[in-house]
C-alpha cells in the first residue's frame, strides 16, 4: 500500500525538503504552555513551534491527517508507520496549526484525559512568555489569569 | 516532484551505490536558542519543548523507523575566558524518547562544579532510518 500511496503523493520527508526549498519560514505568534499531570513537581513546559513547519502548515498538501500520527502512536517500534504515506490536507490557519500541534507533540494526558479543575494547558502570545528565566523551574500557569479571562 | 530510481551515483570516475546516500544522510535537524525559546533553523522537526533550564525534547515531522536513531549535538562555548565545558545530551535516561521526540539536557562544568544551562546555540542531527 505504501508504495502505491507514494507514487501519487510522494513521501512525507520528500513533501518537507521540497517545501523547505521553496517557502520562507513563518514564526508563530503563539506558544503553548502546559503542564503535565504525570508530573506535578515539573515546571510549565513551553511548546516553540517550527518556523518551517508552520509555513508547511499555512501552505497546505504538505503535512499528513493528525489522526494518523495519533494512530501511529500504537504501531510498534520498527513496523511500517501510516503518517509518512498519507495523503496531504490542505492549508490550515495558524489557529488550526497550533491545535494540531498540540494533539502531535503534547502528552494526552494533558489535552485530551485531564479531568482536573487546574489549568493546564493555555495557547498564549509569544509575548506572555517571561523573556527573564533566572526562575526558569518555578513556573508554574496562572491559575487566576484564567479565572481574569 | 519526478522521482529518480538509479541504484549509483558516479561522477565518471568515482562509484557509490545510491543506498550509501540516502542511508547516510541527515534525517532531520535543528539549530535552537534555548535561552530565547526561538529557533534558527531546523528541517523535519515540527516543533521543541522547553522543558525548564537546561531541559528540551526536539519533536520530528517525519518520525525515525525506530527508537535507536542517533543524535548528533553540539553546544556552544559558554565563555570566552574561561575554560567551561559545555555539551547537549542525550536526556533519555530521565525522560521517554520516542521515535518522534528526543529529550535532551544541556550543562556546562568548570572545575567541581556543574550546571544546567539554556544554551544560545544548540545543534541536532538525526541519523537513521526513516519511518
Amino acid at each position: 500500500m505504501s508504495q502505491q500511496v507514494a507514487q501519487t503523493h510522494g513521501h512525507l520527508w520528500d513533501r518537507l525538503a521540497e517545501a523547505k526549498s521553496r517557502l520562507a519560514p513563518v514564526q508563530s505568534q503563539y506558544r503553548v504552555l502546559f503542564e503535565n499531570p504525570a508530573e506535578p513537581d515539573a515546571p510549565a513546559s513551553v511548546l516553540v513551534p517550527d518556523p518551517n513547519w508552520m509555513a508547511a502548515a499555512l501552505e497546505g498538501n504538505i503535512l499528513p491527517p493528525i489522526d494518523t500520527y495519533l494512530r501511529d502512536r500504537d504501531v510498534p517500534d520498527g513496523q511500517p508507520k501510516e503518517h509518512p504515506y498519507a495523503k496531504p490536507i490542505g492549508p490550515m490557519t495558524e489557529e488550526e496549526a497550533i491545535e494540531y500541534l498540540i494533539q502531535k507533540d503534547i502528552p494526552p494526558q494533558v489535552w485530551r484525559d485531564y479531568q482536573g479543575n487546574r489549568s493546564v494547558m493555555k495557547i498564549v502570545p509569544v509575548e506572555l512568555i517571561p523573556s527573564d528565566r533566572s526562575f526558569r523551574n518555578a513556573w508554574k500557569i496562572n491559575q487566576e489569569m484564567e479565572l481574569a479571562a | 516532484m519526478s522521482t529518480l530510481n538509479v541504484s549509483n551515483i558516479s561522477d565518471g570516475t568515482d562509484t557509490v551505490e545510491t543506498g550509501y546516500v540516502v542511508n547516510g544522510s541527515v534525517k532531520a535537524w535543528a539549530y535552537i536558542n534555548h535561552s530565547s525559546a526561538v529557533y534558527r533553523e531546523s528541517f523535519n522537526t515540527s516543533s521543541f519543548t522547553d522543558l525548564g533550564t537546561g531541559k528540551g525534547l526536539i519533536n520530528l515531522t517525519n518520525s525515525m523507523d525506530t527508537v535507536n536513531y542517533s543524535v548528533t549535538t553540539a553546544a556552544n562555548a559558554v565563555s570566552s575566558g574561561v575554560s567551561y565545558v559545555s555539551a547537549i545530551m542525550d536526556f533519555t535516561y530521565y525522560y521517554s524518547r520516542s521515535v518522534s521526540s528526543f529529550p535532551f539536557s544541556s550543562t556546562y562544568a568548570y572545575q567541581t562544579s556543574s550546571s544546567f544551562y539554556d544554551m544560545p546555540y544548540g545543534h541536532f542531527a538525526f541519523q537513521g532510518d526513516l519511518a
